[in-house]
């Protein structure tokens, strides 16, 4: 009599069983919308009147190419140093500006290498800790590209953003002035600029994070 | 007695010849079906040779090209020219034209080349160009590097 149950006891495990099993069953993972990849230089369906991937890469490569041009740079006997000033951003979209001179920066150093030196000055802690260290002698290091003091800029890089915006029942219209200049750091002059205007309409039902 | 063996063993023979000669014909189709198959399934694999159509390397031979048809009807180049620079830069510049009776957006490349027409690390970003109807203008790029040496504008339709 031990091993039959009864009749209740049988109803509970067919009731319980179901539910132990189910529980061990993973919920199915929801499926959204396939991933694409898409070309940056591209629209794309998910666009607004902001600024998108494809107006970064036409600004910097504008910018980049007209830079070389000036003398400044190009005649220059050794390469000049260059040091980033962040780009003012005064339009009404929150958008990571950096991108511009990174992506500038980037273009220099891997199409036009060794016309333009630039200066890290965003890790000088880490430099300065580090040659505090070689020369404590907690560090190895060649003597003969030892210098007193780190590099000195010879010129700033920075930008900014401009923008002009106009909504209606039809929409609305952003206009963005882009700037960007070479500033010589003795004299303040300013040895290169160049600009780039794109004007926007549609619906606004985009957010940029 | 003698001639009925006979003729039953030849009778055999013939049976057994026959009877080999069928299995043979089986596994020689077999093995031509076999054969056939494993060429058909095995032969498929492995990389492919890339298809070779004579006279569509257009970009290797010409300094602008439309990337689609439906431009043909659309834009076209009126001039051409290209210099070095007193920087040793390679800069370019086409006049092209609206041929529609509307505005019209497109959007222009240019590919950097070496002589033996590689890229040298040297393609520009697409710009937009907003033209009016019929207009005509200036689209004019330069080199990043010293080393380009031709060059090719390219022009796609904006969606």
């Amino acid at each position: 009599m031990h091993g039959k149950l009864n009749i209740p006891c049988k109803i509970f495990w067919i009731c319980v069983l179901p539910i132990f099993l189910a529980g061990c069953i993973s919920a199915p993972v929801e499926i959204g919308r396939q991933v694409t990849r898409v070309d940056p230089t591209k629209d794309t369906p998910i666009t607004g009147v902001g600024v998108e991937s494809n107006d970064l890469n036409a600004v910097a490569d504008k910018m980049v190419r007209s830079m070389l041009t000036v003398s400044a740079i190009a005649r220059a006997k050794n390469p000049p140093t260059v040091a980033l000033l962040p780009v003012k951003n005064k339009t009404r979209f929150a958008i990571n500006q950096d991108l511009f001179l990174k992506l500038m920066k980037a273009q220099l150093n891997s199409k036009a290498r060794g016309k333009i030196y630039f200066l890290a000055r965003d890790q000088m802690l880490a430099i300065q800790r580090e040659r505090k260290l070689k020369r404590q002698g907690k560090a190895d290091f060649d003597k003969s590209k030892s210098r007193k003091t780190v590099a000195g800029a010879d010129y700033f890089l920075t930008g900014s953003m401009d923008g002009l915006s106009t909504a209606g029942r039809k929409g609305v219209s952003d206009f963005i002035l882009y700037t960007f200049q070479l500033i010589d750091t003795e004299s303040s002059i300013e040895v290169w600029e160049d600009l780039y205007q794109i004007k926007k309409q549609g619906l606004d039902d985009v957010i940029y994070r | 007695m003698l001639f009925i063996d006979r003729t039953i063993s030849s009778s055999q023979n013939n049976n057994l010849s026959l009877r080999t000669r069928f299995i043979m014909r089986i596994f020689r189709n077999r093995l031509i079906v076999l054969t056939l198959l494993s060429f058909f399934i095995f032969g498929c694999e492995g990389a492919f040779r890339p298809v070779h159509i004579p006279r569509a390397d257009v970009e290797d031979t010409e300094t602008f090209v439309l990337l689609t048809r439906n431009l043909k009807n659309q834009v076209t180049v009126e001039g051409q020219r290209a210099k070095w620079t007193a920087e040793n830069l390679l800069e370019v510049q086409a006049r092209i034209r609206n041929r529609m009776e509307e505005p019209l957006q497109v959007e222009v490349q240019t590919v950097f080349k070496d002589k033996d027409g590689f890229s040298v690390n040297d393609i520009s970003a697409w710009q937009r160009l907003i033209f009016e109807p019929n207009e005509t203008k200036i689209y004019k790029i330069n080199s990043i590097n010293s080393k380009a040496r031709r060059f090719t504008i390219r022009v796609r339709e904006q969606n």
